[in-house]
């Protein structure tokens, strides 16, 4: 899958220098932990303001100090965002820097070593979630499974997938086309899109493992 | 005063009583800073004379003092051997690094920021380190006597040597020879050295009929034909005050007032000039902005709205910023990526409001130094006056302020005239104008923008709005601004007489400074 050919459902952060240097950089093995978790931050904030330029505004007519009237816009409806821990945790500090008081649910996934498959260990939701726009929080995906079992658990207290947009740091291919068959209203922003899955379903050229050198 | 009394020296000083106000025409271009010349005899009394112009200029912004002693050259060792035995003469033309002192007074002359050298007279060597002097409008340079001096811990362009040169003469605006009787100068210098310096008669006579004297004959004396005016060495007050007379008349005529010729620029053209960019207004900035314009959003929305916004339009530098490839290993495979080219990237926050962006820059650039101008307006004319500059190293540096990218940073644009000024002064300390990145939250189509683009055409603006409109408003001084505008107008009492005439973007955000740090 070439950047020209994403699933309909998913939008690239626009490929700018600032971006790709951000790349560079947490992509790097060599990177110290603490630039790590600086400059993913920075990508993760990208992210986050992409995801809250995806919600919908309503006009709103304001005066400015001026005494000049103004036709604005504002946002229309309640956010909340839901990290799949543990690596989702990372991106909440910037949500947080946007909307200071934003609701956070959390949703424990696990993958079981024997079988392979994803299993839902924990989830702790804002109890009208149905009535939130949501922010799924998970910064890898690689063979979406996980992710699939957080957003059936949110389509499962009532949340629409069209009121879900799913960010991400770094996806595969692979991962985006199975979340457009099994979810095409939901939205996914993601800030790059690497080459392909390797046989462990690692993400090739990709950046390790995301928690593991954030945490 | 007692003849024999030597003055305090105030040698190499830089004394700034006010804000300067623009230096510069309204083509940007700066207009000279008026330079004195101050020679004589070893001890006749030039610092004196200096300390004296000083004190009659209690109103001038920003004067500076220069010693042509802190231009000696470098030595070789066989000459500090002598200068260590009294046996190398100071007093000659040739001791002075005159292609540095030339360097200095051109650049001074420009306007520019120099480093000025320092000498030890202990070791007999020029110190490593140097010292920045910027901003001075009247530039005072003399030249005391010369020997074996114990400790020179500042600047001043006196000099016994300084008429002599004529390429150094054409730098002066006013040269002045201070005359005084070799008697006088012989005995004030016999009582310095022998008291304050610890040397012994026989010494200081020696030294003085080898070097000092005929100095004095073969060059400085016969310098004073040059002069404009020759002052005594003491009892000289009418000549000082003839001089201080003669200079502000020449500051009247080099001062300018430009606020209302900038805000003029272009005053029918709507577009804006190529070099300013909007940064896309997607839905979520034009709510950002929309937080900001309107005067009922609380505190603590309208600073994180700003934060945010601030971090909008500094990462879209990154566009202006060169980049190269970058070829890195990642845990799992080899990934061609890119990084930032070498050049140093740092930031200067208009005061106060450009310090809005700091928080969102240094998100960015988490190391970037930081500098600041503190640029205000005055309350009458509204004309923008340099209070004080705080620049990074890397600008403050001349071998590297040609290749440093500068961010600088105000909240509004709207005549322009506080960007402008200190655009000149990037500009006079050496940095590039296409490496001048501008960041400012809004911007007014008519005005500042169009004067900054007509003047420095290589500056990009990055901005997240224009507004239409630019008009000139006068509220009281103290009170609050709202008084007129919105609808709060009824409750403020019009007590205040005193009033101040600003320049309001309209519909624009107000005063963005006062709404984030609370003092509205």
């Amino acid at each position: 899958m070439t950047s020209n050919d994403l699933p309909p459902n998913a939008y690239r952060l626009p490929r700018t220098n600032q971006l790709e240097g951000l790349m560079t950089i947490i992509r790097d093995k060599n990177t110290s932990k603490g630039e790590f978790i600086f400059y993913s931050d920075r990508i993760i904030r990208l992210l986050i303001e992409e995801g809250l330029n995806q919600l919908p505004t309503i006009p709103k007519h304001i005066t400015t100090e001026t005494g000049e009237p103004y036709d604005g816009v504002g946002f229309e409806g309640k956010v909340c965002g839901v990290s799949i821990l543990r690596a989702g945790e990372a991106m909440e500090s910037a949500l947080r820097e946007c909307l200071r008081s934003v609701r956070i649910g959390k949703v424990l996934v696990q993958r079981n070593e024997q079988t392979g498959e994803a299993h839902l260990y924990y989830a702790k939701l804002p109890e009208d979630i149905h009535n939130r726009f949501v922010l799924l929080l998970d910064p890898m995906l690689a063979t979406g499974g996980s992710a699939i079992r957080a957003i059936d658990v949110l389509l499962s207290k009532g949340v629409k997938q069209d009121k879900i947009v799913f960010l991400n740091v770094l996806s595969a291919p692979e991962g985006l086309r199975v979340m457009n068959e099994k979810y095409p209203k939901m939205k996914i922003i993601t800030g790059w899109v690497d080459r392909q899955l390797d046989e462990r379903n690692y993400i090739v050229p990709g950046l390790g493992d995301f928690g593991d050198r954030y945490f | 005063m007692d003849l024999l009394d030597q003055h305090p020296r105030v040698k190499n000083s830089f004394i700034k009583t006010d804000g300067v106000r623009a230096w510069y025409d309204e083509n940007g271009r700066p207009v000279e800073p008026f330079v004195i010349g101050i020679a004589g005899g070893s001890s006749s009394g030039k610092t004196y004379v200096a300390g004296e112009i000083i004190k009659r200029l209690s109103n001038v912004q920003s004067i500076a003092i220069i010693s042509q002693d802190s231009f000696y050259g470098e030595r070789t060792p066989e000459e500090i051997e002598l200068a260590y035995k009294n046996m190398y003469d100071f007093d000659s033309p040739q001791a002075i690094d005159i292609d540095l002192f030339t360097k200095v007074l051109t650049d001074i002359k420009k306007c520019r920021a120099v480093q000025l050298p320092n000498y030890s007279f202990k070791t007999h060597s020029r110190l490593p380190n140097s010292t920045y002097l910027y901003g001075a409008r009247v530039v005072i340079g003399t030249l005391i006597s010369t020997l074996a001096r114990d400790t020179l811990t500042c600047w001043t362009v006196e000099g016994i040597l300084v008429l002599t040169d004529p390429a150094l003469r054409d730098f002066f605006d006013m040269k002045v020879f201070v005359q005084c009787d070799s008697d006088v100068m012989l005995a004030r210098r016999i009582k310095r050295d022998v008291v304050e310096r610890g040397r012994d008669v026989d010494g200081v006579l020696s030294q003085y009929l080898k070097w000092v004297k005929p100095s004095f004959e073969n060059f400085v004396l016969p310098s004073s034909r040059h002069a404009d005016i020759i002052v005594p060495g003491a009892a000289n007050s009418v000549a000082v005050d003839l001089i201080v007379t003669h200079l502000k008349t020449q500051l009247t005529q080099r001062s300018r007032f430009l606020r209302k010729t900038l805000s003029t620029v272009s005053p029918t053209c709507s577009d804006l000039p190529p070099n300013v960019k909007i940064i896309a207004e997607t839905p979520s900035r034009k709510a950002l902005l929309t937080v900001l314009r309107d005067m009922d959003t609380p505190r603590t929305q309208f600073v994180d709205a700003v934060d945010r916004l601030a971090a909008h339009i500094a990462q879209e530098v990154f566009t202006y910023l060169p980049h190269e490839t970058h070829v890195v290993d990642t845990p799992v495979d080899r990934y061609e990526g890119v990084k930032l080219g070498g050049s140093a990237v740092c930031a200067v926050a208009i005061q106060r409001s450009g310090s809005l962006f700091n928080h969102g820059l240094r998100r960015i650039f988490p190391d970037v130094e930081l500098g600041s101008m503190l640029i205000q307006h005055d309350t009458e004319g509204g004309e923008p006056a340099l209070y004080h500059h705080s620049l990074p190293k890397t600008v403050k540096n001349p071998d590297t302020a040609g290749s440093t990218y500068v961010l600088l940073s105000d909240s509004q644009c709207g005549t322009g005239a506080a960007a402008y000024m200190a655009i000149r002064v990037l500009l006079d300390h050496g940095v590039r104008e296409d490496h001048i990145i501008f960041l400012t939250f809004l911007v007014a189509r008519r005005g500042g923008v169009h004067a900054i683009h007509k003047a420095f055409p290589g500056i990009r603006i990055l901005t997240a709005a224009a507004d239409p409109l630019l008009r000139e408003v006068e509220v009281p001084i103290g009170s609050t601004k709202k008084l007129q505008y919105g609808r709060r107008t009824s409750v403020v009492s019009l007590e205040v007489p005193e009033r101040k005439k600003y320049w309001q973007i309209v519909p624009g955000m107000g005063n963005v400074g006062d709404r984030y740090y609370g003092t509205a």
